[in-house]
């Protein structure tokens, strides 16, 4: 599921491999990011089943958002990418720019009016 | 409260931002360039622009104000916006002036654009300018409710894959000369055109085929990929048998050409047009990858009864069937006699149906006979579900229930 391990695979002769470098990823998160692999890769649930277990999966606080998708991006697992990106822009929805600055606490807001 | 890093979110990779923007309208993107400086100008890099109803927030407004508002945030996406552009939508309901929309093709021609979806809801065929067809980058073009009229100088889309069009216009010579000029073509819709009645398809990479529409005829050429096909013949034309006595048959031509056919979809009266000519019993070589078909028949008539019978005989890896009983208004020629089943039960090869759909049927012999058929040559099936027609009388429900089935896993499903 991540391309970039896939590939990291692919080009180390296999006998050398001991371990795939993911320094940029902090052990919380790629619990995490494993147990999305994991629960994907088994053929066990229903695709509404999975769509269920998806949103509860990105149910979390904003900051755990940002990693997940930091690391999505670095791992190259688009699936991940997409329902973390798809989550992040529905928190942003339907709220006014005061709002999502507060949300994510977002400094130096703007004074000037964009003409929409 | 939270202890966290401020302000993540603005310092995310350019890419991801705009994957996340994606998501939203293009209203609610651009809406982010006010939430701070750094802000300002990230929705820019949106690879993908839809303009479409979400666009406006439509508060009892006039037209006329609706219009000139969507056109004046057109006009601002458009000049502010860096980078290239994949994807440009336009589709309102309330649309914009002609020469709005050719000044911006003109704009996303030099972009360039990949993907051009143009919808027109209303009003006269729209006149696509002819910039749009010096557009190389294309890959993807839709185009609803337009006037195709090619420079004499267009050479073709040498990039297309995918091209939907609906309700266009479109001269004969330049229809032709359209799908012969896209050399990596793999994608073809055409839903009710008018100015081409005479259907030729050359396309060496063509996959994906789905037609509805008046037409007169049909053929292929060099198709050899084309795997799924679905067409409409929307004209309920008068077949002259004697004309086309002894010709060969329209069904042999059309598979003959489509070897690698996985999905098949014959609507409307395409199946009368394919049971014109004589239909053979067995065909020249067998639709091997056929796994899904689907027909709307007449069972009044017998020859497209044959027509059906020879694509079940010749599909011998079919596994999903779907029947549409189409009901005529005119009362059946007297020359086609009732269907002689002996014949055909004769030396018929084992079918390996699973899952059969039947719609639209109200009990009539020819039916009957069919839905019979089919549970006794099916060994494999596993479920049947039958929709009647809404004059289907109680009748049909016994009837379906006394026929002896092949496969005792069979599950017969009526649905009221």
């Amino acid at each position: 599921m991540s391309k970039t391990v896939k590939d990291a695979i692919e080009t180390i002769p296999t006998d050398e491999i001991n371990s795939i470098s993911l320094s940029l990823v902090r052990s919380e998160i790629l619990t995490k990011v494993i147990e999305y692999c994991k629960k994907h890769n088994s053929a066990q649930m229903s695709d509404v089943d999975l769509m269920d277990w998806d949103v509860e999966f990105a149910n979390v606080h904003y900051t755990t958002l940002f990693d997940l998708v930091l690391s999505a991006n670095y791992m190259n697992i688009n699936c991940l990418l997409d329902l973390v990106c798809g989550k992040i822009a529905d928190m942003i929805k339907g709220k006014t720019p005061g709002e999502i600055a507060k949300l994510f606490d977002i400094k130096d807001v703007s004074t000037y009016e964009e003409d929409n | 409260m939270t202890d966290a890093e401020p302000d993540i979110i603005s310092s995310l990779p350019g890419h991801i931002i705009d994957h996340i923007l994606s998501h939203l309208s293009i209203k609610e993107a651009v809406r982010t360039s006010v939430l701070s400086t750094k802000w300002r100008y990230k929705w820019a890099t949106l690879p993908n622009l839809v303009f479409d109803s979400q666009c406006i927030s439509e508060t009892s407004e006039d037209l006329l104000d609706i219009k000139s508002k969507l056109s004046r945030i057109i006009d601002h996406v458009l000049l502010l916006h860096s980078g290239p552009i994949r994807k440009f939508k336009l589709s309102h309901r309330e649309l914009i002036g002609v020469t709005d929309i050719d000044r911006w093709t003109l704009h996303l021609t030099r972009r360039p654009v990949k993907e051009f979806v143009l919808e027109i809801w209303k009003g006269q065929r729209y006149k696509i300018p002819t910039c749009l067809f010096s557009c190389q980058g294309l890959h993807h073009l839709e185009l609803f409710n337009c006037w195709l009229k090619p420079p004499s100088t267009f050479q073709g889309f040498r990039n297309l894959k995918s091209l939907d069009l609906q309700h266009v216009t479109l001269a004969q010579d330049a229809f032709e000369n359209l799908i012969s000029s896209c050399p990596l073509l793999e994608r073809l819709t055409l839903m009710n055109f008018d100015g081409f009645n005479h259907l030729n398809i050359r396309s060496p990479n063509l996959q994906f085929f789905d037609i509805g529409g008046k037409f007169d005829d049909i053929s292929f050429e060099n198709t050899s990929q084309l795997a799924v096909v679905s067409i409409g013949l929307y004209v309920n034309f008068e077949s002259n048998q004697s004309r086309l006595h002894g010709r060969s048959s329209n069904l042999v031509e059309f598979l003959i050409r489509l070897p690698r056919i996985q999905r098949l979809e014959i609507q409307s009266y395409f199946l009368k047009y394919l049971a014109m000519g004589v239909v053979p019993v067995k065909l020249p070589t067998p639709c091997i990858d056929l796994s899904y078909l689907s027909i709307r028949i007449n069972f009044n008539d017998s020859k497209e009864i044959s027509a059906a019978l020879c694509l079940l005989r010749n599909s011998p890896n079919l596994r999903e069937l779907e029947i549409l009983a189409r009901p005529e208004e005119q009362p059946v020629p007297i020359a086609h006699h009732a269907y002689c089943w002996e014949e055909v039960c004769l030396s018929w090869p084992v079918m390996r149906v699973q899952h059969v759909r039947i719609d639209g049927i109200s009990g009539i012999k020819p039916e009957l006979d069919f839905v019979n058929f089919l549970l006794q040559y099916s060994p494999v099936l596993e479920k049947m579900a039958v929709k009647p027609a809404l004059n289907a009388g109680p009748e049909l429900v016994k009837d379906l229930l006394r026929f002896r089935r092949a496969s005792a896993r069979a599950e017969v499903t009526y649905l009221d």
